[in-house]
Formats: structure tokens, sequence, C-alpha cells
């Protein structure tokens, strides 16, 4: 053997080493996450791990309800997925995160969720454990982006064992939260609560056996007190007189992202949606959640004929704090649902007005007892539902999706308005809408002429489309100077200069455009004087004068004569050339065709013109402005389209949208103005005055 | 010199492959697998619900059984069922398994002014077990409106639940 053929061989048992550790294909069926730690994962055997779980031809696992996907608005469960196991020497700690958590959930019976650190699952040697899948797609529709592509799993060593402490009193409070350790029985139990800081109380394990657990989104310091109350506490507070009374629909802005019960948003209370007369703005694309938790109805026997409470708790927050927002954790035993759907169950929050029925989920299943988690907009008495029948049906255009909590995204600006209808047991019904303004991001173009020269002011002119809201352009020019509006008037230095343009509209969408604006000597005279000034030849530039004056006497010869009337004819000496075609004659400026029936939509606070054509005879159209006025000349309404390469404009029934804090009257006098550009800097414009029509007209 | 040089390569060798398998400890590791999930539309996901009368239709990927006016295949301009009475649709959509395993389905009406019942043996109900996959059911409807007046209507959801055996 000589030294070459040990390197080979060393080559050759490294890469062999390198391998092994990273999931090649094992004989057994599974697939070897790795070597050290021995972390293995198979399809279960079982139907589900059969159908739906498999080792590729890389020897990893792979996972696919894509081929068959799951239905929209359910809650899909798959039993018995894939097995993980620890065939390593040492303990481990397993947990898998990904994308989804919100929608998709990993989890071990007895243990409940793999996602996070905080949720890992510690493997002995030797030992394994089944992976069930639950997808939640509640509130989704079909179609869309694939709602998980791929999860990570990792693992840890198990840390030491620190030294056994005493356990921890049944009952804590404080630092923003609070655990009640009620015994799952119906005997009164009270908690008087110490305050523990350096518990850390929000994973579901901080539950205790049969208790309560209270995680304020503000934390206090100050004790919460947990009561575990009997069922019949409730129901003997409850008369005929709360059982007549209706639901309420309640709709209140919720921020989905990774939060799946949503969280309140105090985004309604901004002046700039007010004014717009919307219940909150969003931007095109822009997700929207909706929670319909803040509805009521009227009693116990409003939520479940059969009045059926599985636990109560009455939970007490420092003064001034019964509003505050939360979420809410409780373990209820399994054997007090009586075999009925563990899906269903939902906590309620008792109101002086009636029931509020919480976003609830299953966050936990272990030891015969489910670990639910609820949203509380407040705090008073709690019970939780086994079967509850209150219903809650969102309606947004033509769509109907029954939830408790809307998700969804606009792509076209404007008002649009989202119903909820909530139905209670007794089939009664209320409903309330919601007002949602989109708002289009601003789109902007710069208008450069195309003479520039060095020193001399330059007029800028930003064409910007802006359907929703008012506009505000900003210019930094290169020293730093800034200036508001349509155009802008700056002095530019020789050679290639920075400009930025921002867009902000009153609604917060913005818009930031960069361009670099050569200026030089462009004009033809510049040129010349330039050429004679640095010594070219004369010749050369007096030649060059006398051919453009003579293309030029060309141009105007040819225009008059196409003129067919009387006029002045200029001497202009008869030279006979070989023919260059069409010299091109333009076609003129822009043209106002139609501005026909211009109206004012006071019912739906808004300016129309029924009938609008705009053509280009010698261009293409660049720019339409469409500008309403009021009796005393102020601006009270304003619309941009940007056009690129359209030689004609129409549209029937334009809208144009008032600006904010602008009332739209009937006995007022408006103007319509329509103004049109196209790209050889031609313009027209043309006024109209709109006539009143009630909303229905044209809408 | 040359025998020296060959004994070092086996120990880089021995090395290398010592950092690679060892069963030492390791702080944490990760890896990556794949999972595809979509959400495919009702009468083509896992549980395939396809309707079968103009009372039942998908919208926007999902099902909806429609009783209204709001229905556009409703017939003849009709805005609803008749009050205090009884009204039965019989084969109003089908449930197929699309899945590959074989399941049992449970019908969860979640009001007291339906029922379902499977079409083929109505007394029955409509709960079915043993739907081997690709294999289909046929549904039918009750409405009972005995206790409503004209003019009241309810919305309300209907929970399939299917389990694999």
């Amino acid at each position: 053997m000589n030294l070459y053929s040990l390197n080979t061989l060393a080559i050759a048992l490294i890469a062999l080493g390198l391998i092994i550790p990273t999931g090649a294909v094992m004989a057994d069926g599974s697939d070897k996450v790795w070597e050290n730690p021995g972390i293995t994962l198979s399809p279960t055997d079982s139907p589900n791990g059969e159908a739906y779980a498999e080792i590729g031809t890389d020897g990893n696992l792979t996972i696919d309800l894509a081929t068959v996907g799951v239905n929209p608005n359910a809650l899909t469960t798959i039993r018995n997925l894939f097995d993980i196991a620890n065939n390593g020497e040492v303990s481990l700690e397993v947990w898998l995160t990904h994308e989804s958590a919100e929608s998709v959930r990993f989890s071990v019976s007895e243990h409940g969720t793999l996602y996070g650190e905080e949720n890992a699952l510690t493997l002995e040697p030797g030992q394994g454990k089944t992976v069930d899948l639950l997808i939640d797609t509640k509130g989704r529709e079909a179609g869309g982006e694939p709602l998980l592509t791929s999860f990570d799993i990792h693992v840890d060593d198990v840390e030491p064992t620190a030294t056994p402490e005493e356990p921890s009193s049944p009952s804590t409070g404080g630092g923003g939260s609070g655990t009640g350790g009620a015994p799952p029985s119906d005997s009164n139990q009270t908690s008087t609560p110490e305050p523990t800081p350096t518990e850390t109380p929000s994973e579901p394990d901080g539950v205790e056996e049969g208790g309560v657990e209270v995680i304020l989104d503000e934390p206090t310091d100050d004790p919460i007190t947990i009561q575990e109350i009997p069922t019949s506490a409730i129901l003997d507070d409850e008369d005929d007189e709360d059982d007549r009374r209706e639901p309420r629909a309640v709709i209140s802005h919720a921020h989905g992202g990774g939060d799946p019960i949503g969280r309140e948003c105090p985004c309604e209370d901004r002046p700039e949606v007010q004014a717009a007369g919307a219940n909150t703005i969003v931007e095109e694309g822009e997700e929207l959640t909706l929670s319909a938790a803040r509805s009521l109805v009227g009693s116990v026997r409003s939520v479940d004929p059969e009045r059926r409470m599985v636990k109560a708790v009455s939970i007490n927050v420092p003064a001034g704090r019964e509003e505050s927002s939360a979420t809410i954790r409780m373990r209820v035993s399994e054997d007090r649902f009586e075999g009925s759907d563990l899906t269903r169950p939902r906590v309620g929050r008792e109101t002086d007005d009636g029931w509020q029925m919480l976003p609830t989920r299953i966050v936990g299943q272990e030891n015969g007892q489910l670990i639910l988690e609820a949203r509380t907009p407040g705090f008073s008495r709690f019970a939780v539902f086994a079967t509850p029948e209150v219903r809650y049906a969102w309606r947004l255009d033509d769509e109907t999706i029954t939830a408790e909590e809307l998700r969804t995204r606009f792509d076209e600006p404007g008002f649009h308005n989202i119903t909820l209808n909530v139905t209670d047991a007794f089939g009664r019904t209320n409903t309330a809408t919601y007002r949602v303004l989109v708002n289009d991001r601003p789109s902007v173009d710069i208008e450069v002429p195309a003479n520039r020269t060095a020193g001399e002011p330059l007029t800028l002119r930003a064409n910007v489309t802006n359907e929703i809201g008012n506009a505000t352009v900003t210019w930094l020019f290169p020293d730093g100077s800034q200036q508001e509006g349509l155009t802008a008037e700056y002095a530019f230095e020789r050679g290639d200069q920075p400009i930025r343009v921002t867009v902000a509209d009153e609604y917060g969408a913005t818009t930031t455009l960069e361009r670099t604006i050569t200026i030089g000597p462009v004009s033809a005279t510049d040129v010349i004087i330039d050429r004679i000034a640095s010594g070219v030849s004369l010749e050369l530039a007096l030649g060059t004068v006398a051919l453009l004056s003579f293309l030029l006497a060309i141009l105007i010869r040819r225009i008059l004569s196409r003129g067919g009337g009387p006029g002045v004819r200029l001497p202009i000496p008869a030279v006979s050339m070989p023919s260059i075609g069409p010299l091109p004659i333009g076609g003129g400026k822009p043209q106002i065709v139609a501005l026909e029936n211009p109206t004012v939509d006071v019912d739906n606070r808004r300016f129309r013109i029924g009938h609008l054509r705009i053509e280009a005879p010698g261009g293409d159209l660049r720019t339409v402005e469409i500008v309403v006025t009021d009796g005393r000349g102020n601006e009270v309404a304003q619309k941009t389209v940007d056009l690129r390469g359209e030689s004609y404009y129409v549209t029937r029934n334009e809208v144009v949208l008032p600006k904010s804090k602008v009332y739209v009257r009937a006995d007022q006098h408006y103007q319509i103005s329509v103004r049109a550009g196209d790209d050889t800097d031609g313009w027209v414009s043309r006024q109209q005055s709109p006539v009143a029509v009630p909303g229905s007209v044209g809408a | 010199m040359r025998p020296k040089g060959k004994l070092f390569a086996l120990l880089a060798i021995f090395a290398a492959i010592g950092l690679v398998t060892a069963t030492g400890a390791f702080t944490s590791v990760s890896a990556q697998r794949t999972v595809s999930v979509d959400i495919a539309g009702d009468s083509a996901a896992l549980v395939g619900i396809q309707s079968t009368s103009q009372y039942a239709y998908e919208n926007n990927g999902q099902f909806l059984i429609d009783f209204s006016g709001n229905n556009p295949n409703f017939p003849g301009g009709a805005e609803g069922v008749n009050p205090n009475a009884t009204t039965r649709v019989d084969y109003l959509f089908n449930v197929t398994n699309n899945g590959d395993t074989t399941i049992d389905i449970d019908f969860i009406e979640n009001s007291q002014y339906i029922s379902l019942y499977n079409s083929s043996t109505p007394s029955n109900g409509a709960n079915v077990t043993g739907i081997s996959s690709g294999s289909t059911i046929a549904v039918g409807i009750e409405v009972d409106t005995t206790n409503l007046n004209e003019g009241q209507g309810f919305n309300t959801t209907l929970t399939i639940e299917a389990n694999s055996q």
C-alpha cells in the first residue's frame, strides 16, 4: 500500500462516516435522522401511517396530505401517522418547529403538542412514541398557498435534573398571571394566590391538575383569585327573562398573525378610520381578522338547550382590571364530557348582558384531562360548555363562511361590508355589519421635460395614482432640500442627479420612487454652441445649422400645404430632393370626447362620471386627472389615473371618492374637472357640474 | 522515511472517523423533513362532499346547503321552505371517501330543525360505517319547520366526522 492508496481509503471512510448520520435508506424502513443522537422516524404501522407517510428514495420521512388535500373549514386529525424513536444511549429531548403553528399541530398522546422547545418530548433510550397530526382549517378556503411544506425536527440532550424542590402551591398569582389548582370536583375551593415572579406559567403544563391559569396581556403584580364554583350557582341565578334575551352580534377587529385565536385591536379608534366612515382600514392584500368573540347570547339555555356545563369558575382580578384582555387555560377532566364530541367545548364568559362564547382551542390532552385555552376580553364568571349551539356566519361579497373568526383579504380598493350573523340555540338571530375601507397603495411616475439645462429651474411633475384617500407628494433633491406638491421646481447641476419622490396617503400607505435625471447640454442649440466654443470646426457647426434649417423649412411647407385654406405663405424655396417619406406630423393634443352624466351620490358619499372618453390622436395618453371642487373652489376629491401607452381612455360610471372629513351634500355646488395629458406633453381639460342624485342611481 | 508517512496517514484516517461517529455528547441538532398539506375544495378533499341537487353547492371550495333565496340555483324564485312543515330532499349530496383508509362517517346536525339520512336506507339515519377508499354514500335531508313561522330562518353548521377504522 502506498500513500496514494491510503488517501483514497481515508476519503472513502470519511465519506461513509458522513453519509450514515444524514439519513440513508435504511433496511428497516425508517428515516435514521441522526446516527448520533440515535433518532429515527418511521411511518406508524397503521392505516394512516401506510396511507400518508412514507420513507422516500432519499431515506427521509415524507408526509403527503397534498395529493388529496384536507377539507376547508374543518378539523382533520390523522392519528398514528409516524413513530419517533430514540435508539441512542442517552435520554433526548425532541421537538418540532414549522411555519403553520396556528393551523397544524404534531402531537403525542399523553404529552400534547411537540411544537417548540418548550414542549419538547423526552425520549429515554430505546423509547418510541407515535405522533398524531391535527390540521385546523377553520376559516380557511380551499386552494391558495400550501398550508405546510416542511417541518424541522430538533434534538437536544436532556439537561441534568436539579435538586428536587418542594411542590409549588396549588394556587398562584402575580406577575400578570395566576393559576388555581382546584381539584376536579364540584366542591368549592378558594385559591389565595401568592406572587411567584419566577414562575413562567405560559405553557399548558403550567396549569395545575384540575386548575385554571390566567395570563393577562398587561401583567400585574397584584393577586388574582380563582375559585371553582358549582355550575348550579350559575343556573340558579338565571331566569326566564334571561332566556328571552335576543342574541347580539358584535364584530371586533382581531390581529391574527401567529396568534390563532386573535387579540383585540385598538385600530378601530384611529381618528382617520372614524373620519373615513369605516370600522377599520386595511391595505390591498393585507390579511384582516375579525372576531365574533364579543357577541352575546342571552342565557345558558341560549348556549345549550340542555344547559350542560362541565365546569364553572369565578376569576377575580385586581380592581380596575375587570375589562382587561387575557388568556385563560383550564384543565377539565374528559370524564365530565361523557362521550360528547371533544372538539366542540367552548369557554363562555358571563356578562351583565348575557354570555360571550370565547375563542377556545384545545392545547393539551393528557392523563384523561383536556387543557382548554380561551381568549377573554374581561373577567367575571366563566363556564365550559360541552355542546354549545351558538353559531356564527360571516357574509362578505357573495360568500358565506361559518366560523367564530374570519380571516380574509381584499384585492379591490374601496368600501366592503362584512356581516356577522349570530344564531343562538333557540334559532334566534342577530346581524352586525362591519365596514372595511380597503386602501390602495399609491403609485407614482415622474414626468421630466426633455430640455434640461444645468442651472436653470426645471419643473418636474409627479403622476400619482391613488384611488383612496388624499395623497401627499414629497420631493427630495440632491442638496437635501424638500418640496411638497404634484409639481416641483429645481435647478440641477450638470451630470446625473438623483431625486426621490415619496407619496403618502392619509391612511398610511406610502410609495417611494427614486430616479436619476441626467442634466446636460441636450438641446440642439446648446450642442452647437458648446462645440463652437470648444474650437470644433466652425464649418461643421454651420453646416449642421443649415441642415436643420432646411429640414425645418420642409416641415413648415408641408404643414401649410396640408392646411388647404388661405393663410400666410412663407417664402420657402422650392427644393427638389429625393423622397424621405411622410413626415411625422402629429394629430394634435388629447381630446375629451365624452364627459357625460356627472353626478353627486350623497348616500354613498362619492362622485361619479357616467361616461368618460378621452382620445390622444397625437400620442399616447399618460395621465388622466379628475378633480372635484366645491362652490368655494376648495378641492374636495381628486383622482389620478396613470396610463402607459394607451391611445384612448374610456370608462363607465367612473367613481371619485371624496377626501376624508369632506361631507358630500346635495345642496352644495360642485364642479368636476377632467385633465388629460399625453406623451408629447399635450394637455386638455374640461369642466362640468355634477347633479345630485339618490344613492341608488348609478350605484 | 516513507513508512513514517504511512503511519501518520492511518492515524489521520481514524481520527477523522472518530470525529464523525463518536457517541459522545452533542449540543443540539436539527433536520428538515417534507410534509405537504394543501387545502382542497370540499368535492376533492379527503372527505369528498359533492352536491347532487340544486339545494346544495360549493362556494369558494366550501360545501353549502342553501334553502333560501340566496341560492342561485333555487327553483322558480322560491325563497325558502314552507313554514310549519316537514320538507324532505332525497339525494341532496354525496360523501366520498377520497382517502386511502376505510372510514366511518358520523353526521352531527347542530340544529333541532334538520336531520340527515342515508338516501339508500332512510330509516337507518345518515351515519355509515366501513366506507372503503373511493366509495360514496348518498345523503338526504329533512327540514322540520314545525315551530317556525313565515319569515323566520336559521343558519347552522353541519359537522361531518370521518374516522378511519
